[in-house]
């Protein structure tokens, strides 16, 4: 490969240099200020890099165009915000907080990968990188109750769901002879009957996206993860490596418009009514925040999968808005979580923000935005985005799977709301909140969260900026 | 001199959030300096705007002013806009003057009250809402100031809300002017339907070319209004809220109740006379309600023995007159009437109050007398109020504001004289409780101690009052002695002049209608100036019973709606409609059960689960 070709490849290889020189860092025993720092530093560079309009290309394996872009922006974006938000968490933890870098640096790298496949040979590599890197995440901290559990769950599923995607692939390439996107859907489109092998093989590789995406009925180890892996990492599952699935399903079944074909139309159909209900539905219950907030991504991903049900002119740039607005607010979520766990646990039940507004009058405000946003409440950013998904599912008539969306938000109103209570409620006479230990870091993960809260609330009331932002991006 | 319209409404508003925020920390000669200071000022500049326009009126009739425009759709606008003209100078003078006078009555009259600040704020709310309503240019920010007065009446009947029964007035008030408010509502609806805008001068002027004279749309639009001029107004049917308001304090009593708020009606069909112009039946419907009325009110204004209640029937009454005179046609005189029926009915509520503070707040006239020697100030005042009330002829402006009424009852374009003869027999009546009511309380042997003696912040106000329910009538004299057109000539450019259909000598008509006042003073003082067990006995008939309570209104309200609703709501008492919500709630709990007892935490399950899923939809797409 010449030189010339590498530097198109730029953003990737930021990431993986960044591993590298943190590595060598690590060797050198640098301090855990530092590595952070270092590691900051690299999501920056990649996201300035990312922002020069002239970078563009197309190979065989990667292409990198303005949608692509866009979601590895916000793919380095939210690893910046999870780099904010780890220093304090991890810092008093009692393994060696250096590492983690490393690894989650990797799994950007992975996830970045996806956002530039358009050919199964670059997604499987993509997904492998990220697979790879988040075992070692999610059971980072092992000493916790449920980190080994968390992590080998997540493995053995991880390693049997893409066994399902691998023979997927593998069907799907007898019969069309070609693992690139573009071409699949060109050939299958000449097709007067599509075979069942190309059908078995879509639905194969569904099981192993579905999985990554913890859609129904892949979702079962969903809330264990994340119950399991420190708040951060869980962060990183709900967004980055979820992210990275999004955009190769947005390109395998939007851009070729393969959605539009009958079986596959039928299919996902199914997913996204079961997704978001089921996902709903186990919520209301729960009083475990982080399973709640796995639930809740189950509804969300089930939101996007009615996105892209009904593809049109705009679906795509709907689905892209959702996925923009369901990231910020989620950070936001884990990153007031994180803030609030203590040295020995994650701050992850349903008491732990219990009159948190009586004494962080700031924290739980951000709380309540983030919590509104998820829920798709007017004046938030997440209600625009429910909005345009309910206008693009109209426009193309799509009535069963907006109303299934409908009774879906409603019930999922529900345990948004009971978090918001609790946060309100008469704070239970605790003693005093114990201090936390990094006041400056403390700080700084309140501003960038409280930042965070106000893009989501000036996204609400002027969404049409990043709306004709966005539509430039992807025509 | 058009800058400072805004002013008016600001300065009172000024007050209320001074006095609402920092009231608790005043002292309560800052709290009266704050809640005076704001109306009295508004005062003044209401009073250099009436100079100004007076001397140099603009060629278009109105000044306007615009702040802000609130909201835009469409082609529907409606600015925060204040437009100033005639007939809003009328009223802004009663509002800010009469309104300045009872303010500074209020400060010595609720002076031990432990909520004092609080009075003043709502007072001064209650003035800023009042003049955003005759300043508003459209109907919208008119409703503004409509619900703002609303909302103060109910918070000021119910001022001394420890007492249960207060809050019960106030919601009564509330809830029934609201079913007027809701009529008036669908009317504006209609009417921007039909008209495209809801601006007044736009109204004015271009309600004749889209709606035809009497057609039903005109008709329903009119009557709609009508609706929501009742209910403000206290008229037929809506009046039974009134007299129970006067649970308030006696300022309030005389501010809202009396002077301002309830002639909110007046202002309102008096400002869309365009429409009622265009529905004759309207213009039928607004002069027999307001006959009724007054005939009603009257009688049972004739058998009330608590003062404050003889003088609420006798202003629904008196309001009753001023919607004869809208219906019949004669515009300014409805205007004019209002203007002296707040000077003066202002006056007696003050003068009321007055004296029931100084009897260890006993209500019951039967339980009062031999006032006048120990009240003098008050006593002649009270009487120069009563003589206005009971238009005792020529030296009491009553006089002149009614008979206009009463003679253009019978020969203005809607008159008859069917409607004549009920607004005499009113004005008979009208002197005779009038005279009851000052025979009772003044006069005979005195009943109780006297508690207090009200001092000069109280006098003050009656006296100013006593002189304008004087000299107020001079400057509208009838044509047949001194002729004086002051009044009609200033309103003459917003209003529509009165068309006579006959001419008769009115003379004549003077002379009846003076008759007829001196012989119901006469009767009153006859029938009422002897021992009170005579009068008890008098009254202890079933007709007398039959006023007393108000012609039964509220009985009959409570079999045709009360009992119903209540009957209605006992069957639902168990919410059928809130049952399908329950049941989404029930049918998600359940599913939520059942789900989560697939989230077992075992592997092979979830393994399991995988292949299910692998397997549905393989299945399922070769089915397909």
């Amino acid at each position: 490969m010449p030189a010339i070709d590498l530097i198109k490849l730029m953003p990737l290889i930021i990431t993986s240099s960044g591993a590298l020189i943190i590595m060598l860092m690590l060797a050198v025993r640098s301090g855990h200020k530092t590595v952070e720092i270092a590691c900051l530093l690299v999501y920056s560079i990649g996201l300035a890099y990312l922002s020069k309009p002239t970078f563009v290309f197309e190979d065989n394996l990667f292409v990198v165009d303005g949608f692509g872009k866009l979601f590895m922006g916000l793919i380095l974006f939210s690893g910046l915000i999870i780099t904010f938000i780890s220093y304090a968490y991890f810092n008093e933890k009692e393994e060696n907080p250096k590492v983690y870098y490393v690894l989650l640096l990797l799994a950007t790298l992975g996830a970045q990968t996806l956002c530039i496949s358009h050919h199964f040979i670059s997604l499987f590599l993509g997904l492998e990188i990220l697979s790879m890197a988040l075992y070692a995440l999610i059971a980072y901290l092992r000493t916790r109750n449920y980190a080994i559990e968390a992590g080998m769950k997540y493995l053995i599923m991880a390693a049997f769901s893409s066994a399902f995607l691998l023979f997927g692939m593998a069907l799907i390439y007898s019969e069309t002879g070609t693992m690139d996107f573009a071409a699949i859907a060109n050939i299958i489109k000449l097709q007067s009957k599509i075979s069942p092998y190309l059908i078995m093989g879509f639905g194969l590789l569904m099981v192993g996206a579905g999985f990554k995406l913890s859609i129904v009925p892949f979702h079962l180890w969903a809330a264990d993860v994340y119950q399991g892996a420190p708040m951060p990492v869980t962060a990183f599952i709900a967004t980055i490596s979820k992210g990275g699935m999004l955009i190769i399903l947005f390109r395998l079944l939007g851009l070729t418009r393969l959605i539009s074909l009958t079986p596959i139309f039928t299919l996902m159909l199914i997913i996204a009514l079961a997704s978001m209900l089921v996902g709903n539905l186990l919520a209301v219950r729960q009083r475990n925040l982080k399973r709640i907030l796995a639930y809740s991504s189950i509804a969300n991903m089930g939101y996007l999968m009615a996105a892209l049900l009904s593809i049109d002119e705009d679906g795509l740039q709907t689905a892209t808005l959702y996925t923009m607005i369901y990231f910020v607010a989620l950070l936001t979520a884990f990153g007031v979580l994180s803030m609030l766990s203590t040295k020995e646990r994650d701050a992850d039940d349903l008491n732990d923000l219990k009159g948190m507004f009586w004494q962080k009058p700031l924290m739980a405000s951000i709380m309540t935005v983030s919590m509104l946003s998820l829920a798709g409440i007017p004046l938030t950013a997440g209600f625009i985005g429910k909005f345009y998904i309910l206008k693009s599912g109209i426009d193309t008539g799509q009535w069963l799977l907006m109303f299934t969306l409908i009774l879906a938000s409603i019930i999922g109103l529900f345990y948004y709301l009971k978090i918001i209570v609790a946060l309100f409620t008469e704070a239970p006479s605790s003693a005093a909140v114990p201090e936390k230990g990094h006041p400056v870091y403390y700080f700084i993960n309140l501003v960038v969260m409280f930042l965070l809260t106000i893009s989501l609330v000036v996204l609400g009331v002027y969404p049409q900026q990043l709306i004709s932002i966005l539509h430039t991006i992807l025509s | 001199m058009n800058t400072v319209i805004w002013l008016l409404p600001a300065l009172p508003l000024l007050g209320f959030l001074l006095l609402a925020f920092l009231g608790a920390q005043l002292n309560r000669t800052t709290v009266a300096c704050i809640g005076i200071g704001s109306v009295s000022l508004a005062a003044i500049l209401g009073l250099y705007l009436a100079i100004n326009f007076i001397s140099a009126a603009p060629a278009s009739g109105y000044i306007s002013q615009t702040l802000w425009n609130w909201m835009q759709v469409g082609s529907f606008k409606a600015g925060i806009t204040l437009h100033y003209d005639a007939l809003s100078l009328v009223f802004v003078f009663v509002i800010t003057f009469v309104g300045a006078l009872i303010h500074i009555y209020s400060a010595e009259f609720m002076g031990h009250d432990e909520s004092f600040a609080r009075f003043f704020a709502y007072l001064n709310l209650f003035v800023c809402s009042m003049l955003i309503l005759v300043l508003a240019d459209n109907l919208v920010l008119m409703y503004l100031g409509w619900e703002g007065v609303g909302l103060c009446s109910y918070l000021l009947i119910g001022f001394w809300y420890k007492n249960s029964k207060n809050g019960i007035a106030a919601q009564k008030a509330f809830i029934i002017t609201r079913i007027g408010d809701t009529a008036l509502a669908i009317g504006m609806f209609l009417l921007f339907k039909e008209l495209g805008s809801l601006i007044i001068t736009d109204i004015s002027q271009h309600a004749s070319e889209k709606l035809t004279k009497g057609s039903s749309n005109a008709n329903l639009i009119a009557l709609l209004l009508l609706g929501g001029a009742v209910g403000k107004s206290a008229q037929l049917p809506l009046q039974t809220w009134l007299p129970d308001a006067m649970a308030g304090p006696s300022p309030v009593s005389a501010l809202i109740h009396a002077a301002t708020m309830v002639t909110a009606g007046i202002y309102l069909i008096a400002r869309m006379h365009a429409i009622f112009e265009l529905s004759p039946i309207g213009m039928h419907v607004v002069a027999i309600v307001g006959a009724a009325t007054l005939l009603i009110a009257a009688t049972s204004a004739l058998a009330q023995q608590d003062i404050k209640r003889v003088l609420a029937y006798s202003t629904i009454s008196q309001l009753g007159y001023m919607f004869l005179a809208l219906g019949v046609g004669a515009w300014w005189a409805a205007i004019f009437h209002f203007m002296i029926h707040a000077f003066f009915k202002a006056l007696l509520f003050l003068g009321a109050g007055t004296v029931i503070e100084a009897q260890h707040h006993e209500h019951n006239m039967l339980n009062m007398g031999g006032l006048k020697n120990k009240l003098p100030t008050v006593f002649k005042t009270f009487v120069i109020g009563s003589a206005a009330l009971a238009a005792l002829p020529l030296v009491s402006a009553g006089f002149y504001s009614k008979d206009a009424i009463i003679w253009y009852s019978l020969t203005a374009q809607n008159g008859s004289p069917l409607l004549w003869l009920v607004a005499i027999i009113g004005s008979f009546i009208t002197a005779l409780y009038t005279c009851r009511m000052v025979v009772l309380t003044f006069f005979g042997t005195s009943k109780t101690e006297l508690s207090y003696l009200p001092g000069p912040k109280m006098h003050i106000p009656l006296v100013v009052l006593a002189f304008l329910s004087v000299v107020g009538g001079f400057i509208e004299l009838p044509h047949n002695f001194g002729h004086v057109t002051l009044f009609s000539h200033l309103v003459e450019n917003v209003l529509p002049a009165t068309q006579q259909k006959i001419d008769p000598s009115e003379f004549l008509f003077q002379l009846i209608a003076a008759g007829v006042c001196l012989s119901g003073i006469f009767l009153g003082w006859k029938l009422y100036n002897g021992s009170r067990e005579k009068i008890v006995n008098l009254e202890s008939g079933g007709v007398f019973k039959f006023f007393l309570n108000g012609w039964y209104f509220d009985a009959l309200y409570k079999i045709l709606f009360q009992q119903p609703y209540y009957f209605m709501a006992r069957i639902n008492k168990n919410d059928v409609i809130d049952k399908l919500n329950g049941a989404i709630v029930f049918t998600s709990n359940w599913l939520s059960n059942q789900l989560a007892s697939s989230q077992t935490g075992s592997m092979r399950w979830y393994i399991m689960g995988i292949i299910a899923g692998a397997i549905m939809i393989l299945t399922l797409q070769l089915v397909l």
